[in-house]
């Protein structure tokens, strides 16, 4: 009996993290979704200024939301925040800004924006995981460290 | 002289061999209980995803029909291709295809002849439930917030714009086929400067 306890416990447990592990990750993915709504939402009154103010303040208006929900983003290297916007209609070719903030983070390449409807911009948020939710699988060599949550939302220029 | 006492368990070679058949019906009810959790939470995600997009759409068309100078039939198309677009173009979380596969029942949901573009009523009138992706026009009373689909909005500040649609996906999870509804409905605000299409939640008066 104490054997098979043995056995089954350590298994059980595992199963338990990851199953908790998953639905804390879970809640992150949402939030961070929710905080690029936010972005794009803020970015889309600002549009058509200067690439530096847009990236400022889309950054901001993500950041306080990540911050409204317990989501510590100092140092500033666990958030990247990609504003990418496409002013001519039509156009051919990506003809807007892009931007990345802050510019030391890059630990995820633009995506490509040829997608991007017409008069729109587009905000992509990168979150470190490990500032979303705690590392409870570490302990199991499933470490969560080096991977990010990823939350992208276009939205039309509305200002 | 002590009596040994009796009970119902069986020998423990008769027992021989329980501890897998428990092993194996709590292992297939924990990956049961399992793949439920994890495609309810990619459930969950596709449908945060969704309503994102519909919004997106419905402000995209709301100022497209809000800032157009008359309202004509080919405003109003041109209102609703831009809805569709941003339905279209708007994929995330690897679901591009899925969402391009609505762009042609949101087109034939334009029809040039009927009152604010919208299909024939009140077969296309948007109930309670999403049952069809549709772009819908009409006139927003914004004091009641009761969007009426069928009636041609006064003024610019009165149009606005529904979309909904039904996103049909292959959970990664369990492989079975799952769809997830959304529906946003926005206005052109004529009146508050910067003038803005904004979201609403509406009730929807169908004929």
């Amino acid at each position: 009996m104490s054997i098979e306890l043995l056995v089954a416990v350590p298994v059980l447990m595992l199963c338990v993290v990851c199953l908790l592990q998953f639905g804390l990750e879970l809640a992150g993915a949402i939030i961070v979704h929710q905080s690029a709504v936010v972005g794009a939402g803020r970015c889309s009154t600002l549009g058509r200024m200067n690439a530096s103010g847009l990236d400022d303040d889309t950054a901001s208006a993500v950041q306080l939301q990540l911050s409204a929900a317990s989501i510590s983003t100092v140092p500033a290297s666990d958030l990247q925040v990609i504003v990418q916007e496409r002013v001519f209609d039509p156009a051919t070719s990506y003809s807007g800004t892009s931007g990345s903030w802050p510019l030391g983070a890059s630990f995820s390449s633009v995506p490509s924006a040829s997608t991007i409807p017409a008069d729109s911009v587009r905000v992509t948020v990168n979150v470190r995981l490990t500032k979303v939710i705690p590392d409870l699988l570490g302990g199991f060599g499933f470490s969560i460290s080096g991977k990010y949550v990823t939350a992208s939302v276009i939205r039309p220029f509305n200002g | 002289m002590l009596k040994r006492p009796t009970t119902n368990v069986a020998p423990a070679a008769d027992r021989s061999g329980v501890a897998t058949i428990w092993l194996l019906v709590v292992s297939l009810a924990f990956v049961a209980c399992m793949q439920f959790v994890l495609e309810a939470g990619w459930l969950l995600v596709c449908r945060a995803q969704a309503q994102a997009v519909a919004e997106s759409a419905a402000l995209a068309g709301a100022r497209s029909w809000g800032t157009a100078a008359v309202d004509s039939a080919a405003t109003r198309s041109t209102a609703k291709a831009r809805a569709a677009d941003f339905v279209v173009n708007s994929a995330v979380g690897g679901l591009t295809a899925e969402y391009a596969n609505l762009l042609a029942s949101l087109q034939a949901s334009n029809n040039a002849g009927g009152t604010n573009n919208n299909l024939a009523s009140p077969g296309s009138c948007p109930g309670t439930t999403v049952a069809s992706n549709l772009v819908i026009l009409g006139d927003l009373d914004s004091t009641a917030l009761v969007f009426s689909p069928y009636v041609s909005p006064a003024t610019a500040g009165r149009r606005a714009c529904m979309v909904q649609f039904q996103l049909t996906a292959v959970s990664p999870i369990t492989n079975v086929s799952r769809t997830v509804s959304a529906r946003a409905t926005a206005y052109w605000d004529a009146v508050t400067v910067p003038n803005r299409s904004r979201l609403a939640f509406v009730t929807v008066a169908c004929p």
